[in-house]
């Protein structure tokens, strides 16, 4: 394969989904580059985010131990760590950052290879650093990585549930994962709410949800690299992901999957309607402007040519046009059959992008403003100039994904468009 | 006059004592010649005794020579006179024999053998050795000659006899029986090329006794057919006791045509129990083979080993495929009677229990028409519940899926059809569906699923 992929998971929940993807879900594109950073109160005992993970399967442990040297990067200079403010996790990357240069360094990644980061973005480390480091990365020529342009970031959005603070923290850190400085940040930001993935899994209240959310997490990130190590007639690169959003401005998508379907039962369009029924983020249907579409199948299916990448081309279609705003099948998308070989059923994604983000904001806006509104200007900790700053980011960017998906609702006249008046 | 060796050694061993002695005197005085005299006259005795033995020897292996050769030439006449004998089966020899006769009577002639045709010892050893060679010669000249004269015809006598055999046992085989083997080698024998009468006389006794095995395969044969016949209830003992006196007789011409009519009554006795029994097995083999669930090859290799089996001399064949049948029937019927079990377990984790019970597996029947029939009703009442599971099972592991769809279609416009699913068995979908929820109902004909108003 061409591509390959190294993960950098910032922060105790990332740092069980990152070592959880090493562990057990190994993935030959990522092979051992899987890199978990947490700050300085974890040096004490930096395995503690993992504890119950090695509860459940004590080898882990094992496995732990044989990555602490040179997978685990303890940075920061604070002895109290972030203390869930994101602000502190951030300043910490800022001032330890060559520790965590280093770190990276040794995952050996090429121009054309990809880091995904993984973050909590309820919490104070992940989602403090995370933006950070992606910024740093792509625009520092001393980090020596500017001739990278695959960062990609996956944010895990708080349970419903969790205090306000923690919405607050998601809210900071989605807007500068999507900008930063004035500028677009992440290549692509692929965002899963807990609570959505609980629903969607349906659960509640179970023992295991955390690991079963983990793991669903895990295969998203699976399907998404899935086209580069199999065969498959259309292949969707990295830059396919971001390059379009990119530079429509427009960089935020979920997943939506669909596992197990039986071939023999489930049409194509019935796979792609299941799939779309459960996406990991609360959003309006009909709202999304972008969509890639991964199918892995049997490989046998393929060969016998009931399964071809033509039907899923049109099935797509078909589906975008019910599915994306405006009833044109969206501003982009991207389909890709991937035989597997042994495989009897049939895994499906779909990274819908572009999506409105009112449903989202009503999810996180009512605690994110209740704590807000709590933050004094002495309290220096978050200053409000930096708060003001992320706010008018994130106002900018909902902006402009509503005005697209308001271009493609209305649907202007082809002819008015080269200006040949009333049509 | 020429002198002989001795006298020649006699002169040199003379002349040369004398120089010496001479010598002796002129060099060492008389006395030195006394002792040259003494020890010429010991030297000369010694020498006359080593000399008288080595003559001796030399004329015992000439001796031998010659008797040898003299019991060679005999050795060739005997066999030769035992091979023309031979020959008389098929051709003429009596004027060879006479040839034969002259060169033992030439050689006794001149004196080599006695009149009760032993070597004559004393005689020969009178004669020189270039001599006896000289007589050899020319009776091993004529018979060679005589032999060659005896081999021309022998093998010209053999070939048309040989080519009748070989045409024959291609009737034979044409007429069914299997013989291939045996021609093959009849075919290889008459190919060879005989360069003395010996090896003549042996390619017609290989041919003979190749021809009898031939016609004893097929007596062997014809004796299976009658006895499967029998064994079909049919009268055999006419058929029996022609066989048994053509045994007496395989060696005559008639021999040949006797076993293609035998076999021809005999194969028409079969016929008909044959045609019956192939067909009912290949009638059965693939209504089995539409019955069966999941890996057919068996079936399809009886299935092509009966098309195969088309002779009714096959009977006995078809008889034991016969069994085979029976044997993978029931094997194939337990296999599927076990998988539909345990599509009913795995049903029953969905909460579904399917009323039914196993047919019984039918192990023995008077005759395969009945067995048939038992086991392609027990076939069929598995297979029918085996696809009664097997869409369930399908319904049920895909339910939850395509559940949501249904929810979601008709939360869009109060109802939903079939067709609109995109899935396989779209009906049983929504008959789950409305079994489940109480405020839809499914309106059959149309195959839709509606919202219930009210």
């Amino acid at each position: 394969m061409s591509t390959r992929w190294g993960i950098v998971a910032s922060g105790q929940g990332a740092n069980r989904v990152g070592f959880l993807y090493y562990a057990k879900y190994r993935n030959p594109a990522i092979d051992d580059r899987v890199l978990l950073l947490n700050t300085t109160p974890a040096d004490v005992k930096p395995e503690k985010p993992l504890e119950k993970l090695f509860e459940a399967d004590p080898e882990l442990r094992e496995v732990y131990e044989s990555i602490r040297k040179r997978r685990v990067c303890i940075f920061g200079r604070t002895p109290s760590g972030a203390g869930n403010n994101w602000t502190v996790g951030e300043r910490e990357a800022m001032d330890d950052f060559h520790t965590i240069r280093r770190y990276i360094a040794s995952l050996n990644l090429r121009p054309q290879d990809v880091l995904l980061g993984i973050a909590t973005l309820g919490g104070g480390t992940g989602n403090g650093s995370l933006p950070y480091i992606i910024h740093r990365m792509r625009t520092d020529p001393g980090v020596g990585m500017e001739k990278m342009n695959n960062f990609l970031a996956l944010g895990i959005l708080p349970y419903d549930f969790e205090a306000p603070q923690r919405h607050f923290n998601a809210v900071c850190g989605m807007s500068r994962l999507l900008r930063y400085a004035g500028r677009q940040n992440a290549a692509l930001l692929i965002l899963v709410d807990n609570s959505q993935v609980e629903r969607v899994l349906g659960l509640g209240g179970r023992e295991d949800r955390y690991m079963r959310i983990n793991s669903e997490i895990i295969r998203c990130i699976h399907m998404l690299i899935a086209p580069s190590i199999y065969t498959s007639s259309a292949t969707i690169d990295i830059a396919d992901y971001y390059q379009l959003p990119s530079s429509l401005g427009i960089t935020h998508f979920t997943p939506c999957m669909s596992w197990g379907n039986d071939p023999e039962v489930m049409g194509i369009e019935a796979m792609l309607e299941s799939a779309s029924a459960n996406p990991l983020v609360p959003l309006d249907r009909g709202k999304a402007t972008m969509a890639y579409v991964i199918l892995a199948v049997p490989e046998s299916a393929v060969l016998e040519g009931t399964l071809t990448q033509e039907m899923l081309e049109e099935e797509v279609r078909s589906w975008a046009e019910r599915h994306l705003a405006g009833g044109g099948g969206g501003l982009v998308r991207y389909a890709s059959l991937v035989a597997v070989p042994e495989k009897r059923d049939v895994d499906v994604l779909i990274l819908l992008g572009g999506f409105s983000l009112r449903k989202l904001m009503e999810k996180l806006g009512d605690k994110y403003h209740k704590f807000r509104e709590c933050l004094t200007p002495k309290d220096g900790a978050i200053e409000q100039g930096k708060v003001e700053e992320i706010e008018r980011e994130l106002r900018r960017y909902i902006a402009e994904t509503e005005r697209r998906i308001e271009a493609l609702e209305e649907g202007t006249a082809e002819l008015e468009r080269w200006g040949f008046g009333d049509v | 006059m020429r002198l002989t060796r001795e006298q020649v050694l006699a002169a040199g061993a003379t002349a040369g004592v004398l120089l010496l002695t001479l010598g002796m005197v002129l060099f060492f005085g008389v006395s030195a010649a006394a002792y040259v005299a003494v020890a010429s006259i010991l030297v000369a005795l010694v020498g006359s005794v080593a000399y008288t033995w080595w003559e001796g020897r030399s004329d015992t292996s000439v001796q031998g020579m010659k008797l040898g050769l003299l019991e060679r030439v005999k050795e060739r006449i005997q066999k030769l006179e035992a091979e023309l004998k031979l020959a008389e089966e098929l051709v003429k020899t009596q004027h060879l024999q006479e040839e034969v006769k002259e060169v033992r009577a030439r050689l006794i002639k001149d004196g080599l053998f006695t009149v009760v045709f032993d070597v004559n010892d004393r005689q020969v050893g009178r004669m020189t050795l270039t001599a006896i060679e000289l007589s050899v010669r020319r009776a091993e000249q004529k018979l060679r000659s005589t032999e060659a004269v005896a081999l021309a015809e022998h093998a010209e006598a053999v070939e048309p006899r040989g080519r009748r055999m070989l045409e024959n046992g291609e009737r034979l085989r044409d007429a069914g029986f299997r013989v291939g083997a045996e021609l093959e080698e009849l075919e290889r024998v008459l190919g060879i090329t005989p360069h003395s009468l010996a090896e003549s006389l042996g390619r017609w006794e290989r041919l003979k006794d190749t021809y009898m095995r031939l016609m004893e395969v097929c007596v062997e044969e014809l004796e299976y057919l009658i006895e499967a016949a029998a064994a079909g209830g049919r009268k055999v003992e006419p058929l029996m006791e022609r066989l048994q006196v053509l045994r007496r007789h395989l060696r005559t011409p008639e021999a040949v045509d006797e076993l293609i009519a035998l076999r021809a009554e005999v194969g028409g006795m079969l016929a008909r129990p044959f045609t019956k029994l192939r067909e009912q097995l290949l009638g059965h083999l693939t209504r089995v083979k539409e019955l069966v669930r999941g890996d057919a090859s068996r079936v399809r290799e009886l299935e092509e080993r009966a098309k195969e089996l088309r002779e009714p001399s096959m009977l006995g064949e078809l008889s034991s495929l016969r069994e085979e049948c029976i044997t993978a029937t029931v094997e194939l019927i337990e296999g599927l009677a076990d998988e539909v079990e345990r599509m009913h377990r795995e049903l029953e984790s969905f909460g579904i229990r399917r009323r039914w019970r196993k047919p019984q597996v039918p192990e023995s029947a008077r005759t395969f028409a009945e067995f048939s029939r038992r086991a392609l009703r027990a076939m069929e009442r598995l297979a029918e519940e085996y696809d009664a599971c097997y869409t369930e099972l399908k319904v049920m592991s895909s339910y939850p899926a395509v559940e949501r769809i249904i929810e979601r279609k008709l939360k869009e416009k109060g109802e939903v059809a079939a067709e609109e699913l995109g899935v396989r068995y779209a009906e049983e979908f929504l008959q789950r569906y409305a079994s489940m929820n109480k405020d839809v109902k499914l309106v059959r004909k149309q195959g839709r699923l509606k919202v219930r108003r009210g």
